[in-house]
C-alpha cells in the first residue's frame, strides 16, 4: 500500500475515523488502533516481513529494560551488543548478504579463483533500513542514558511500526516520538488542514514532479549511448529534481499523515536545493538519516575534535557507510565516497575563498549533487560510466530530440512548468512549510489555493504507472 | 469537529460535482482504444482500426474470450462460406475475440461494431462456466451510460466507476493539453481476429490436467444471473440493428462433457452451437488446456460455415 495509490486513500479515512472516534480516556484503545492499522499497512507490502518488525519490537523493548534494569557497565554493553547485533544481522542479511557474496565471488574470480557461488536473490524487506535505525537508536539512547526505557509495550511497538514513517521515514527518535503516544493528542482542525495541505503538497511533488521527470530520466538510464549530448544533459539534471520531489513528497505526505493524528514528525527536508553549500546541503537533505550518522557513527569516532586526519577519516567514514545503507550496489559506495571528498574539498580548501558563499558554493554543491547521482540512478558502475560519457560525447548531427524523450511534447512543457513553479514555492518557503504561506489567508483565499492545487494535481500528474517511491528500495 | 464534517460534505459535494462533469466527457473511440493500447497483444487497436478505419463490411462478428481468438479461424471460414454462396454475396466474417473473460465487453464492442458496420450475424461465444462479472477494460471502453447501468450492478461496480472516471480525466487532459499520440501500435506480431498457435503443454500434463477437469463436479457460477443480463442487452443490440444473434460454447478440455452455465436461459431463447467433443479431446487440436491451435481451428470451420449459413438462410 502506497501513499499515493487508492487503497491508501481509502485506508486512510477509515483509520482515522476509527482513532478519533474513540473516547479520549481510551489512550490504550487508541493506541491499539494505530498498531493494527499499521500491521495491515506493512502487510499489505508482504505479510511474511511484518514477522521481523515484530521481532525487532520485542528484542529492543526487552532489550531496553533491561538495559535500565541492569547496573553493571558489563552487563549494560552485553544487552546493547544484543540489540546491535540483532538488528545489523536483520540489515546485513536481508539488504548486503547477496552483495558481499556476489563481491566476494568477483574478486576470487579476478584473482584466477573459480567461484561459482549460488547467486542469493534474498527479498529486501521494505522500510527495514528505516525501522532498524529507529530501534537501534532508541537502545543506544537508554545505554548513553538520555533517555528511560519505555515501560509500555504497546507505546514501544506503535513507536517502530507508525505507518507514516514506517517504510521510507522519517527516522524518528524515542524522545521526541514516545512521550507523543504516552499522551492523549486531542483533535485540532487546523493541524488537521495543515496536515491535508502538506499531503497534497507532497502528491503534487510526487505524481506531478517527479513522475513526469521519470519519463526523459527512465528512457535515458534505458541506454545511455544511444542519446546525445543535450538530451544526456536534460536527462541528468531531470533526475536531480526527481528524486527530490519523489523523496520530499513522500515524507511531506507521511508528516502530513501523521498530524492528522495529532503527531509531530521531524523534518526531512527544508529546500534543500537553495543550500548555499555542500555542507549545509548535508542539512538540509535527509535530515533525519544525517542526525542519525551525525549522533551515533560521527560523533563517538571523535567528530571533528580529533584533529584533521582523524576528522577527514571520520567524514569519509560516515558517507561510505550513508552511501552504503542506501543500498548494496558498489554505484551507491561511490556516490557515498564522492560526496565525503566533495565534503572535505569544499572545508579544506573552497571555504578558504571568501567569495565563495554565495553563488559560487550553491554552483559547486549543484554540481557534486548532480554528477553524483549519475552513480546513485545506474545499475552498475559501467552504465554510469556511459552515462557520464555522452554528458561529453561531440556535438554530432543528430538533431536532439529532448520533447521526444516525453510521451509528448507538451507532457514535457506543463512538466517544466510544474517544476520552475515548485521551485518557486520552494524559494518562498525556504526552511518553512507550505502551510506557512498559506494559513495567513482568508478562508476563501486558502479554499482556492487548495482547489488550484488539486487542480494541478489532476491535470498535470502522472497516473499512468504503477504507484511506488523511490526510497522504497530502500 | 463539527467544522471538520462539514467540510468533508463540501468536498465530497466537489467530488461529485467532478464525477459528473468526468463522465459526460465525450468518448471518443480511438482515443478510448489507444487507452488500452497494450492490452491483449494491442487487439484493442487492430479492433478500432477495423471498425473506424477500413472500410471493408463486417458482415459476420465473432465476439468472444481468447477461446475464440484461438477457434475462429475467420479469413478461411470466409473462405469456405462464400464458395457455397454466390460471388455477389460474398461475406466477410470477423473474429473480434478478446482476451478474458467479462460478458459486459462484448457488448461494448457489438455498440463499436454496429456504430460503423452492419453485420447480419453476431456469434457470441459462452463460456462453459460463468467465472468473472466485469472485464477488467470494460470501464477504459465502454460508453459512461452502459458502466453506469444497473443492470451491472456487482461486486466490480465501485471498481468500474472509479476506473471510468479515471480514463475519462485522462482523455480530458489528452484533449486540454493536446498530448494525443495516436499510432497503429502493432508491439505483437500475430495474426489479428485469429490468434495461430501451436501445441504448448506436453501429452502427458494435459491427460493429467483432464482427468482432474472431469472428475470436478461443476457448481454454476455465481455471476450468471449477471451475464444473463448482459445477454439480453447483447440481444437487444442485435434485434434493433437487425441483426440475428447466435449462441456457441467455448469448450475446453476435460470440461466439455459439463453443462455448461447459463444452457436452460440459452436454449429456450436463442441458436445455439455446441462443438463436438472430439475436437477437444484430440491433443493434437490444443495448444493448451483452454484453447485449440491452428489444426483444431481449422477442425471447427465446417461447424462455423453450416451455422453461418444455416442461421442467414432462416
Amino acid at each position: 500500500m502506497v501513499f499515493n495509490s487508492i487503497s491508501f486513500a481509502v485506508f486512510l479515512p477509515v483509520i482515522f475515523a476509527l482513532y478519533w472516534s474513540v473516547p479520549r480516556e481510551r489512550l490504550r484503545v487508541r493506541n491499539g488502533i494505530l498498531l493494527l492499522g499499521s500491521y495491515y499497512f506493512y502487510a499489505c507490502w508482504n505479510w511474511q516481513f511484518l514477522s521481523l518488525i515484530i521481532a525487532s519490537s520485542l528484542v529492543d523493548y526487552y532489550v531496553g529494560n533491561r538495559l535500565m534494569q541492569s547496573k553493571e557497565e558489563q552487563d549494560r554493553k552485553r544487552w546493547l551488543w544484543l540489540s546491535l547485533g540483532f538488528n545489523l544481522a536483520l540489515l546485513g542479511t536481508f539488504k548486503y548478504l547477496g552483495f558481499f557474496a556476489e563481491s566476494f565471488e568477483s574478486f576470487l574470480n579476478l584473482l584466477g579463483f573459480k567461484a561459482n557461488w549460488v547467486t542469493l536473490k534474498i527479498l529486501l524487506p521494505v522500510g527495514i533500513s528505516f525501522y532498524t535505525f529507529q530501534t537501534l537508536s532508541y537502545t543506544i539512547d537508554i545505554y548513553r542514558r538520555k533517555i528511560n526505557a519505555e515501560s509500555d509495550w504497546l507505546n514501544f511497538f506503535v513507536f517502530v511500526a507508525f505507518f507514516p514513517q514506517l517504510v521510507a521515514g522519517p527516522i524518528e527518535r524515542a524522545s521526541s516520538m514516545l512521550p507523543q503516544f504516552r499522551k492523549v493528542q486531542k483533535f485540532d482542525y487546523q493541524q488537521f488542514l495543515s496536515g491535508f495541505r502538506l499531503i497534497l503538497w507532497g502528491l503534487i511533488k510526487k505524481v506531478v514532479i517527479a513522475d513526469n521527470l521519470a519519463y526523459p530520466v527512465d528512457h535515458f538510464y534505458s541506454n545511455p549511448e544511444a542519446y546525445t549530448q543535450p538530451e544526456a544533459w536534460l536527462a541528468v539534471l531531470a533526475f536531480s529534481i526527481q528524486i527530490y520531489g519523489d523523496f520530499s513528497g513522500y515524507s511531506d505526505i507521511a508528516i502530513g499523515t501523521a498530524r492528522l493524528f495529532g503527531f509531530k514528525l521531524v523534518d526531512n527536508f527544508l529546500t534543500p536545493l537553495q543550500a548555499g553549500s555542500l555542507r549545509e546541503f548535508w542539512t538540509r537533505w535527509h535530515i533525519s538519516l544525517m542526525n542519525w550518522f551525525r549522533d551515533y557513527i560521527y560523533f563517538p569516532l571523535g567528530g571533528s575534535r580529533e584533529g584533521p586526519s582523524r576528522h577527514a577519516r571520520n567524514i569519509l567514514l560516515v558517507f561510505f557507510i550513508s552511501g552504503l545503507w542506501h543500498g548494496s550496489n558498489w554505484t551507491f559506495i561511490f556516490f557515498g565516497l564522492m560526496h565525503g571528498l566533495g565534503y572535505l574539498l569544499e572545508s579544506r580548501i573552497l571555504r578558504k575563498w571568501k567569495r565563495y558563499d554565495g553563488w559560487p558554493g550553491w554552483f559547486y554543491m549543484y554540481a557534486v549533487w548532480v554528477f553524483s547521482l549519475i552513480l546513485f540512478r545506474s545499475e552498475n558502475i559501467r552504465q554510469a560510466g556511459q552515462a557520464f560519457l555522452t554528458l561529453w560525447a561531440p556535438i554530432t548531427d543528430r538533431v536532439p530530440e529532448i520533447g521526444g524523450m516525453f510521451p509528448h511534447p507538451n507532457i514535457g512543457w506543463y512538466t517544466g512548468a510544474s517544476m520552475v513553479l515548485m521551485l518557486i514555492i520552494d524559494q518562498f518557503i525556504r526552511k518553512e512549510e507550505i502551510n506557512d504561506l498559506i494559513h495567513s489567508k482568508s478562508s476563501w483565499g486558502q479554499w482556492g489555493i487548495g482547489l488550484l492545487m488539486v487542480l494541478w494535481l489532476l491535470m498535470c500528474g502522472r497516473f499512468d504507472i504503477a504507484p511506488t517511491f523511490y526510497y522504497f528500495q530502500f | 469537529m463539527e467544522q471538520l464534517i462539514r467540510h468533508i460534505l463540501v468536498v465530497l459535494l466537489l467530488m461529485f460535482f467532478v464525477g459528473v462533469f468526468l463522465f459526460r466527457v465525450e468518448r471518443d473511440p480511438k482515443q478510448a482504444y489507444y487507452f488500452v493500447r497494450e492490452d491483449c497483444y494491442s487487439h484493442g487497436n487492430w479492433i478500432q482500426q477495423r471498425l473506424f478505419e477500413q472500410s471493408l463490411p463486417v458482415d459476420v462478428a465473432f465476439l468472444g474470450t481468447s477461446v475464440s481468438i484461438h477457434a475462429v479461424y475467420d479469413s478461411l471460414i470466409q473462405q469456405s462460406l462464400n464458395s457455397l454462396l454466390p460471388q455477389d454475396s460474398a461475406l466477410e466474417v470477423v473474429n473480434f475475440g478478446y482476451c478474458r473473460p467479462g460478458m459486459d465487453l462484448k457488448y461494448a464492442f457489438l455498440q463499436d461494431i454496429f456504430t460503423t458496420k452492419a453485420p447480419k450475424l453476431v456469434v457470441l461465444e459462452l463460456p462453459m462456466q460463468s467465472n468473472a462479472a466485469s472485464h477488467p477494460i470494460f470501464p477504459n471502453l465502454a460508453e459512461a451510460k452502459d458502466i453506469l447501468r444497473p443492470n451491472q450492478l456487482n461486486k466490480d461496480y465501485p471498481k468500474n466507476v472509479l476506473t471510468a472516471a479515471q480514463t475519462r480525466l485522462s482523455w480530458f487532459r489528452q484533449r486540454f493539453w493536446k498530448s494525443n499520440n495516436y499510432q497503429f501500435y502493432r508491439k505483437y506480431h500475430t495474426a489479428y481476429g485469429f490468434g495461430t498457435g501451436q501445441l504448448e503443454r506436453s501429452v502427458e500434463t494435459l491427460q493429467e490436467i483432464q482427468e482432474k477437469r472431469e472428475a470436478t463436479t461443476i457448481r454454476p457460477g455465481s455471476y450468471q444471473k449477471t451475464d444473463q443480463a448482459n445477454i439480453r442487452a447483447i440481444q437487444k443490440l442485435c434485434t434493433a440493428n437487425n441483426a440475428k444473434l447466435v449462441i456457441w460454447y467455448g469448450k475446453t478440455l476435460g470440461h466439455h462433457m459439463h453443462t455448461p452455465d447459463n444452457f436452460e436461459f440459452v436454449k429456450d431463447r436463442f441458436d445455439y452451437f455446441v462443438p463436438p467433443d472430439s475436437v477437444f479431446t484430440n491433443y493434437s487440436n490444443l495448444m493448451d488446456e483452454d484453447h485449440l491451435n491452428t489444426k483444431g481451428a481449422e477442425a471447427l470451420i465446417p461447424f462455423f460455415r453450416d451455422l453461418i449459413f444455416s442461421s442467414l438462410s432462416e
